[in-house]
């Protein structure tokens, strides 16, 4: 079966309110949504590749708990990159970069394991599977770094990202913070709620074509 | 702090869903009040799981300088270990068969994780990590109850079409959260010692 889909719709995040915790809590940076962001996407790819691996050598009994160990262990890879590069941010987004392991999407990736087909075309199938997780994966990474961006944006009127060598670079759009609100949990609920909402007249019209 | 204050903090100040975000994905689907089974279950399951993580990061990993390594470990020793009691007690009674079930889908979410690592990680003693774990738990119970509730008077209300469900209640959850902002560490210090 060959589906055509828009790049990024259905938005997992705007659309199917998956993985929003991290992007509530602690995506109130552009950094720290690009990072988050980028981790999930990254885990989810990477468990894409390792998956069909755990599903042929490992026994039924024990897939659940290998694959949630290995997530954990792209998460831990993950999270010492990022404190590598940059310790700020690491020490920002706190618990939430381990907490990549069970992150809503890398957890269908784990749910959904390596794609079958009924078909005995198995490459097939998994190369549609895998990419659909990946532009899945892609989307959740687009929208939390908008999040964080527009967290930042609203919260303290500037825009950074830290670069190697402990360097950074910030944009200073407002002398002070417009709406410190929005670079707290609460504001990060409403932020995504007005998006949900913006996201849902934006993608109507295709819903509509459709049938 | 004192025990009390802990309960008040973690149940209002640093609620688990309010302040933490932690599973947040069923708020798009919650409707009207969760079950006192699922209620013990997320209570009982977070305090076996943050003493368990505790335990660990406490008497294992730290005198080894390997605290970074507390969630890998967790998830091959504790989340097992979770759910093997919680299947020995399920054999004993019909009452922890129906939190055994309940159990198991809460484990691999990440307000288990999330409040096994934040209360291991706050540098509480054993019984104080058990107390906070336990009222996150309560903390999340109360706010998805409150937001089940809320969106049930919502779907009478006439809200325009792009806003109704999950927009709504996210936008509700966010003005919740604002008002239990002003519930932090030294607040509570204060009223609670």
């Amino acid at each position: 079966m060959s589906e055509r889909r828009a790049p990024f719709v259905p938005n997992p995040v705007l659309g199917g309110l998956l993985g929003i915790c991290p992007l509530v809590a602690a995506a109130n940076t552009l950094a720290n949504g690009f990072v988050l962001g980028v981790g999930a996407a990254l885990s989810v790819a990477l468990l894409a590749l390792a998956l069909p691996s755990i599903y042929a050598f490992v026994p039924d009994r024990l897939r659940a708990p290998s694959s949630l160990a290995l997530s954990a262990a792209f998460a831990l890879l993950i999270g010492t990159a990022v404190e590598a590069f940059s310790p700020v941010t690491a020490r920002g987004l706190g618990v939430y970069l381990p907490l990549l392991a069970v992150n809503c999407v890398s957890l269908q990736a784990l749910r959904r394991g390596p794609p079958n087909s009924d078909h005995g075309n198995l490459d097939g199938a998994r190369r549609i599977g895998n990419a659909s997780l990946l532009v899945e994966a892609l989307g959740y990474a687009a929208a939390a770094t908008l999040i964080g961006a527009l967290r930042e944006l609203a919260g303290a009127g500037t825009l950074s990202l830290p670069l190697p060598a402990g360097q950074s670079f910030l944009l200073s759009l407002a002398d002070e913070s417009p709406a410190p609100l929005f670079a707290a949990p609460a504001g990060g609920f409403i932020l995504l709620g007005s998006l949900a909402a913006l996201y849902r007249i934006a993608t109507r019209g295709r819903g509509r074509k459709k049938a | 702090m004192s025990y009390i204050g802990i309960v008040v903090l973690t149940v209002f100040g640093a609620n688990a869903l309010l302040s933490y975000g932690f599973a947040l994905c069923p708020l798009a689907r919650v409707r009207g009040l969760v079950s006192l089974s699922a209620l013990l279950a997320l209570v009982f399951a977070n305090a076996l799981a943050a003493a368990l993580l505790w335990g660990l990061r406490t008497l294992v990993l730290r005198p080894a300088g390997l605290e970074s390594l507390d969630l890998l470990l967790f998830v091959l020793l504790a989340v097992p270990v979770v759910k093997v009691l919680f299947r020995a007690l399920a054999r004993e009674s019909g009452f922890f068969m129906r939190l055994s079930a309940a159990a198991d889908e809460i484990l691999v979410s990440s307000i288990v994780f999330g409040i096994a690592l934040v209360s291991a990680r706050s540098g509480y003693s054993l019984p104080e990590a058990l107390v906070a774990s336990a009222s996150s738990g309560l903390g999340y119970w109360m706010a998805i109850d409150l937001l089940g509730a809320l969106r049930e008077r919502l779907e009478l209300s006439d809200l325009p079409r792009a806003f109704r469900g999950a927009p709504a209640i996210l936008i509700s959850a966010g003005l919740m959260a604002m008002a239990l902002m002003g519930i932090d560490a030294i607040f509570v210090r204060n009223l609670a010692g």
